[in-house]
């Protein structure tokens, strides 16, 4: 009976939909046990075993959470300005240094390699891309 | 038809040599930016080839595949950057004499062995496609899970770090893989009533997010790195009598080894790169100048990479399976141009199977070519600001993830894996097995499911069929044979321990 609940055998006789995921569970769990214990602080036998290093890891995370915060911006925007509008925002933003005469620099890099992407995938090879609603694009 | 045919065919039509070209030229380019290794740079190329009509779309992937394996040993040896991991021991001897002023002499030879690995091997691969695919047609459901598994234990046993890693890894990517429906019963499996997940994950996100976009994060927190190279000019340094003499015997035995590791499941070109080194100071006379310059430390790994593109093919085009993240991205390509690669291929689209061989002949060629072109730029692309190429790198990934299947819903998928692959990668958990497991699971568990089915759902029968057998006692080899070598090192390590206990016994009682 259980094994039918879990769906270890099918109805029909053999091996179930449930019977695969059912051994990737165990399996999973079993080497996610060894991985802990060889990685745990007193085990690790090699500094990048257990996880990058407290000082150098804070700026790291710090840093590629606002990447992502980053895309998933661009990702929200996608569907109402389009891919131009809003990957050119992202380039720009993520190339900036914080500096007015950088900021330059940004937008030009920014317009010239969506540009050239746009052109080449979307005009070039017919790739479909994103419009955006306020462009006339279905959300 | 044969492959002297559709050589002929691609020499005689100025698109489809075109399309070779673009390929060629953007798999070195794309290859010589830091981390923009095969999967991760062939997945920026795939939404190239969404509308092109699927010889076009193979040709295109195929060429880039072949540009992307040699790429990134140009900056291993120009700027001591490796553009991906098998490039790396290319950097030991390659670096060493361009720091000496042989950098051309150093390109050309790397540009000559690549062209004679990736041909030989082509030729290979044409050679063996045949008898291969017949025997293929043998294959049973039982068969073809016993590879599938065979491929599985390859992947933990053959990763670089820690193989406990690469197994939960492997596993992750088996539960992935589970996601969607029921191949037997069409049961939805992991769903939670999402839609989008209805048909399963969608491979193109996940290998975006993995490798492009997690590799482009690392890329935004970067600063440049290196200093960049004074204009190159490679074509004052033509090899010499006694190079081209290297290049041919060492050049020989790099792509027999890249032929036997790229053939198995699991190999890649950084075993095969690194195999083949070792070979080379094994059987050189001058093994001192090994680390140094060395000229056949440059030529047997490059030779060695560009076959396991050739040979990754064998088990791709003729089986179906995947060996290398490269290839899944190439299963990607057939299966968005309904094509289903195994057996049947040769036989169905005899046309295509050959264009691929006449194709990768060409861009093997075209690749020494744009090599020599591009070797000034590749030079600087490795030691450009990081962050614009990874700004530019998710312009891309967004619109690949997005345009495999016009859904917004694949670029947040791509976005999840992007995170997930990162996070994975800064705690080193290899992503490959994770992209290869993916693939590989549902082939293992159809034909399980398929061949217990057919044989009244009787395990034992699996054992009637010798093909069956001899997989999966190659499989328990994999899987046993390191736990072995380990413990027989821990024993004869104990035994010598224990053997200078009793000397120092000894010695001391003789005080």
């Amino acid at each position: 009976m259980l094994a039918l609940r879990l769906g270890l055998h099918s109805n029909l006789g053999g091996i179930g939909p449930g019977a695969l995921p059912f051994v990737i569970g165990i399996g999973l769990i079993l080497s996610g046990v060894v991985v802990f214990i060889q990685t745990a602080p007193h085990n690790a036998t090699d500094p990048g075993e257990s996880g990058p290093s407290d000082n150098a890891g804070w700026s790291e995370n710090k840093s590629s959470m606002v990447n992502f915060a980053l895309i998933a911006l661009l990702a929200v925007a996608l569907p109402w300005i389009g891919y131009l509008v809003a990957t050119t925002g992202y380039v720009c933003i993520a190339t900036w240094g914080r500096s007015r005469r950088k900021i330059l620099t940004a937008i030009a890099y920014s317009v010239v390699i969506v540009g050239v992407t746009y052109l080449l995938f979307a005009k070039l090879f017919a790739v479909p891309v994103p419009v955006g609603s306020l462009f006339g694009g279905v959300v | 038809m044969s492959s002297l045919d559709a050589l002929a065919n691609i020499l005689t039509d100025p698109t489809l040599l075109l399309l070779v070209l673009l390929g060629s030229a953007s798999g070195v380019i794309l290859s010589s930016i830091p981390g923009m290794a095969g999967a991760a740079a062939l997945s920026l190329i795939l939404p190239l080839t969404f509308n092109l009509g699927t010889t076009e779309a193979l040709l295109v992937l195929v060429s880039a595949y072949t540009g992307l394996q040699f790429g990134g040993a140009l900056t291993a040896i120009v700027v001591n950057i490796p553009g991906a991991p098998e490039s790396a021991v290319m950097t030991l001897d390659g670096y060493a004499l361009s720091r000496r002023g042989g950098t051309g002499r150093a390109l050309w030879c790397a540009i000559f062995a690549g062209a004679l690995g990736g041909l030989l091997a082509t030729v290979l691969l044409a050679a063996v496609a045949q008898p291969l695919s017949r025997e293929a047609l043998r294959f049973g459901p039982s068969d073809y899970f016993a590879l599938a598994l065979l491929g599985l234990s390859a992947l933990a046993a053959l990763a670089s770090g820690s193989a406990a890693k690469a197994t939960v890894m492997m596993f992750l990517g088996l539960l992935l893989g589970t996601v969607g429906p029921d191949s037997l019963t069409g049961e939805a499996r992991f769903t939670f009533g999402r839609s989008f997940l209805a048909g399963g994950i969608v491979l193109i996100p996940m290998l975006v997010g993995l490798f492009a976009i997690s590799e482009a994060i690392v890329l935004l927190q970067g600063k440049q790195s290196g200093q960049t190279p004074a204009r190159l000019r490679i074509i004052h340094s033509f090899p010499s009598l006694s190079d081209f003499k290297k290049i041919g015997t060492f050049g020989l035995l790099g792509t027999a080894v890249g032929t036997f590791v790229g053939i198995k499941p699991g190999g890649g070109g950084v075993i095969a790169s690194l195999l083949a080194y070792r070979a080379a100071k094994a059987v050189s006379k001058d093994k001192e100048s090994f680390g140094n310059g060395a000229i056949e430390g440059i030529i047997t790994p490059v030779a060695s990479d560009k076959a396991t593109v050739s040979s990754a093919l064998v088990p791709l085009l003729m089986l179906g399976l995947p060996s290398t993240p490269s290839t899944a991205v190439l299963i990607g390509a057939f299966t968005l141009h309904n094509v289903v690669p195994g057996p049947l291929l040769l036989k169905q689209e005899p046309h295509l199977v050959y264009a691929i061989f006449g194709g990768l002949f060409i861009a093997n060629i075209l690749v020494m070519v744009v090599g020599v072109l591009v070797a000034p730029l590749v030079g600087r692309l490795g030691t450009m600001d990081r962050r614009k190429l990874g700004a530019a790198i998710i312009g891309v990934s967004v619109l690949t993830a997005y345009a495999a299947e016009n859904s917004l819903n694949d670029v947040w998928l791509a976005i999840f894996f992007g995170f997930v692959g990162y996070w994975l990668k800064r705690y080193s958990f290899p992503v490959a097995p994770l992209l290869l497991s993916f693939v590989l699971g549902p082939i293992l568990e159809s034909n399980l499911r398929r061949g217990l089915a057919l044989a009244g759902n009787s395990p034992g029968s699996f054992l009637d069929h010798p093909i069956t057998i001899a997989l999966l006692v190659v499989t328990a080899a994999l899987i046993a044979g390191p736990a072995l070598t380990s413990l027989a090192r821990r024993h004869s390590a104990r035994g010598k321990g224990m053997e200078h206990l009793r000397n120092n016994a000894k010695s001391s009682r003789g005080n």
